[in-house]
């Protein structure tokens, strides 16, 4: 008894260290005075285009000014003159942290997980993805169940307690690739997976509002458009499939993986889905990234995913620069890695491209941004320095 | 052909005649292949190219702007000022940079889907050679990416791999293949990637039989030894006279050309490639190379930061993958193995230090290794990540990300070109652009470790790749 009594202060002490540091976390996030990214070139991803020689006035986080010329403001200056500036990447499509955890085994729809249930700040793939620059993610559950479940949209951090969500409801992850086609459950195969996703959509809407019978809220929220399907389909069927069934309850919505999607291209562009493609491989036959640069040409909206840690984080520049190899200019290719998936997770807002009033969140690599052999030399979120070359 | 003559003082000497002419047979068949190419008129010729940034990577250094000409298929002259001899085809390459075809000291090429997913068997003379799929669609691909030279071998996930070979790309699609060098290199594994994480004790096995094949091959040669000394005496006895109580002639031992490729290898004859990931199989295989006098190339050993002092003293040369985040692949069961590897296990588990998976310490450790390594002078040649053939068209990208890790441009540069092919043994033909090697080079429109440049213009022997 004597023993607990006296522990109860050291706890309360120590729980009131926590929330202090916690809350100046926080603090120093929304203060920091006004910060002064001097002299590069600015690979802007929005409508300023390429600039040669600027610099990035940053305040409380956000980018307040990006200035031309050498008439800079007062300020804590950091001197990147000679390097290339870059939004942060952002990665439309990943189980970063959390591979194992993001696969609800016990239902085949378990369409009201959320996704950042499953992020671990401190796992080591967050600091190399931070370190290849991917400083927004849109972490999934993973592809083995038919619905697997609430995607989240938010920035990486290894340091803070605190998880910076853009959107805690990002997408419902469906399934209709290889891997939720399962032996000793239904659905078996492609067919009875649309089959079952209609039945679902029907109990939805049959059941609207009574959770005492219908619990999968993330089924209702597509039901009535709150949210939208991100699909997994990767060859003709699926895509073909996934297209049908968007078509068939007149939704909306995205598709990930999408290696044979440069068969749709004019179905995909006519009805607007954008698709998500998984990282192009260096070991890859040239026709794959073909495919890739003919969905872009013909104005499909595409973003490359890493798939983390199935792929690597090094993946998105790889793509970005076999689709430049493909003869598309390097801004453009480098906005399939940055603005254009900040549009189709819709947080182009905020993040995407160095735009005034935007998050300040960019690299500083030595060289040109999708040169491989630049380094990178810093990486910003928030305005803050998360990741530093050594 | 050589190699092959070598083989037969070590041997026995009837049968091998009919092996000889067997192994000739087979590379007759390559270069009947490659005989309608030689005569194409482009090769006779002087190629005069002119004002480009030319990394030669040879005595000449770098040359800006500098002039290479090329006779029939080779390097006639490189330098500063060349006056083009009468008939020249002269190339103006302003703002463009040469470089010399680029060496993979590895590669999947030449191998049927098969061969590449076969574990096959356990033979030191299987050579690739005599089992090539001629028709590797992926070849024209690799050498638009300024690829000219590769290093071939059957792939086997055996301990003993068998033989590999050292060939020229042609030029041409569907063309024919030189071959540079024959028995470039026996392969060995001392530990596969899927086991290196799981069991010690597989890798001890693994150690402990092929040091039995290298004895056996010891025994072999005493058995062939103690025949030839008999036999040289029952000839003897036959000049002699017959009055003496009759000698009988000696039982000749049977052939056994796996342990001549052993014994060849023990001779240093054939550099022996041992894959070997983990710091303590790499000083399994320094060990092997001691015993037996071997010559060691070690391959796909990211750990060898942590034996550098050990390699020294072995002088050995290594064969790393490129620095991509790759380590994950190592373990069981693949990058998904890896993900559930991850949440199970310590940083400690992850066991080689080449290519890290955190973010903060890639750039320190490996910059500090490289220069390291640099300066005890083990050469270091690239090699494709796996097993995929395609793999190897980009050597210049991961050269590219070599750069980004803090190796100097042209060090990085080394690794793809004039390294690989001192390892290889071919030097004296590719590697470098010097006068009198062959006139492989290639024509990029920006800096050749910049990824964003551009491969313009491919000479494979003085022709234009892809031109009839």
């Amino acid at each position: 008894m004597k023993m607990s009594s006296r522990k109860e202060p050291i706890l309360l002490i120590f729980f009131l260290f926590f929330f202090l540091m916690t809350a100046l976390s926080w603090g120093s996030e929304e203060k920091s005075g006004s910060l002064i990214i001097k002299g590069a070139k600015i690979y802007t991803s929005g409508p300023r285009g390429v600039l040669a020689e600027a610099s990035l006035l940053i305040e409380g986080g956000k980018i307040k000014k990006i200035i031309e010329g050498s008439d800079l403001p007062a300020g804590t200056v950091v001197d990147f003159s000679g390097k290339c500036i870059a939004p942060g990447l952002v990665d439309a499509h990943t189980y970063i942290s959390g591979y194992y955890r993001l696969l609800e085994n016990s239902r085949v729809v378990t369409s009201d997980l959320e996704a950042f249930a499953a992020y671990d700040p401190a796992s080591p793939e967050v600091r190399t993805a931070l370190a290849q620059g991917i400083t927004t993610v849109n972490l999934s559950p993973r592809n083995e169940n038919l619905v697997g479940g609430i995607t989240s949209i938010f920035k990486l951090r290894t340091d803070s307690l605190w998880l910076p969500l853009l959107k805690k409801e990002g997408f419902l992850k469906v399934s209709l690739c290889k891997e939720m086609e399962r032996e000793d459950r239904p659905p078996t195969s492609l067919m009875g997976a649309e089959e079952m996703l209609n039945e679902w959509m029907q109990k939805a809407e049959r059941n609207e509002g009574r959770t005492d019978i219908f619990s999968e809220n993330g089924i209702v929220k597509l039901a009535k458009g709150e949210l939208q399907p991100l699909i997994a389909a990767s060859n003709y069927e699926e895509i073909n499939t996934a297209l049908k069934w968007l078509n068939d309850w007149k939704k909306r919505g995205v598709i990930v993986g999408g290696e044979e999607a440069s068969s749709f291209s004019d179905e995909l562009k006519k009805n607007d889905v954008a698709v998500l493609l998984s990282p192009l491989l260096l070991s890859a036959p040239e026709r794959v990234f073909q495919n890739a640069a003919s969905l872009f040409r013909k104005g499909v909206r595409i973003a490359f995913v890493s798939d983390m840690p199935e792929g690597e984080a090094s993946g998105l520049r790889t793509s970005a620069l076999l689709l430049f190899h493909q003869g598309i200019s390097q801004d453009e290719a480098l906005k399939t890695i940055t603005l254009y998936p900040a549009q189709i997770l819709g947080v182009a807002d905020s993040v995407g491209s160095l735009e005034e009033g935007k998050d300040a969140d960019f690299i500083v690599f030595s060289g040109e941004p999708l040169d491989l052999g630049a380094k990178v030399v810093a990486v910003y979120s928030n305005g803050r320095l998360v990741h530093k070359q050594n | 052909m050589n190699s092959g003559q070598k083989t037969e003082r070590t041997g026995g000497q009837m049968k091998k005649v009919i092996v000889i002419s067997l192994r000739s047979l087979s590379l007759w068949i390559v270069f009947s292949l490659l005989l309608p190419l030689k005569p194409c008129s482009a090769a006779q010729e002087y190629i005069l190219l002119k004002n480009a940034k030319i990394y030669t990577m040879g005595s000449n250094g770098i040359l800006e702007p500098g002039m290479i000409l090329i006779k029939a298929g080779k390097i006639e002259n490189v330098g500063k000022n060349i006056d083009p001899p009468p008939g020249a085809q002269v190339l103006d390459l302003t703002g463009k940079t040469v470089i010399p075809g680029i060496v993979s000291a590895s590669s999947s090429l030449f191998l049927s889907e098969k061969d590449r997913a076969f574990a096959g068997d356990e033979n030191p003379d299987a050579d690739i050679l005599e089992g090539m799929n001629y028709f590797d669609e992926s070849v024209p691909d690799i050498v638009r990416q300024g690829v000219t030279t590769v290093y071939i071998s059957p792939v086997s996930f055996r301990t003993i791999g068998g033989l590999g070979a050292v060939v020229k790309l042609p030029a041409q699609e569907r063309g024919g293949v030189e071959v540079l060098k024959e028995k470039a290199g026996l392969r060995l594994k001392l530990e596969s990637m899927e086991n290196n994480k799981t069991s010690s004790l597989l890798r001890l096995t693994q150690y402990q039989r092929i040091r039995d094949f290298f004895l056996q091959a010891q025994e072999y040669r005493k058995e062939w030894q103690k025949y030839e000394k008999k036999q040289s005496e029952y000839q003897e006895f036959q000049k002699d006279g017959s009055d003496k109580p009759k000698l009988k002639e000696p039982e000749k031992p049977q052939r056994d050309e796996g342990k001549e490729i052993l014994l060849q290898a023990m001779d240093k004859k054939i550099p022996v490639r041992i894959e070997a990931h983990r710091a303590d199989s790499i000083l399994n295989a320094l060990r092997l190379g001691e015993e037996f006098g071997l010559r060691i190339v070690l391959e796909k050993c990211e750990d060898w930061p942590k034996v550098l002092p050990q390699l020294k003293v072995a002088s050995v040369s290594l064969l790393s993958n490129p620095v991509l985040d790759y380590r994950k692949s190592l373990l069981p069961g693949g990058a998904k193995g890896y993900a559930a590897g991850l949440l199970k296990a310590k940083d400690e588990d992850f066991f080689y230090s080449g290519k890290e998976l955190s973010g903060d310490s890639p750039s320190t450790k490996s910059t500090k290794n490289w220069s390291d390594l640099g300066a005890v002078k083990i050469p270091l040649a690239l090699i494709p990540p796996d097993n995929y053939p395609l793999s190897a068209r980009y050597m210049r990208y991961y050269a590219c990300v070599l750069v980004a890790q803090g190796v100097p441009e042209i060090e990085a540069l080394k690794a793809v070109t004039s390294t690989p092919a001192e390892i290889l043994g071919v030097s004296g033909r590719v590697g470098s652009l010097e006068e009198g090697k062959d006139a492989d080079l290639v024509v990029l429109t920006g800096e050749p470790l910049n990824s964003l440049s551009k491969v313009e213009i491919v000479f494979v022997n003085g022709m234009k790749v892809g031109e009839r």
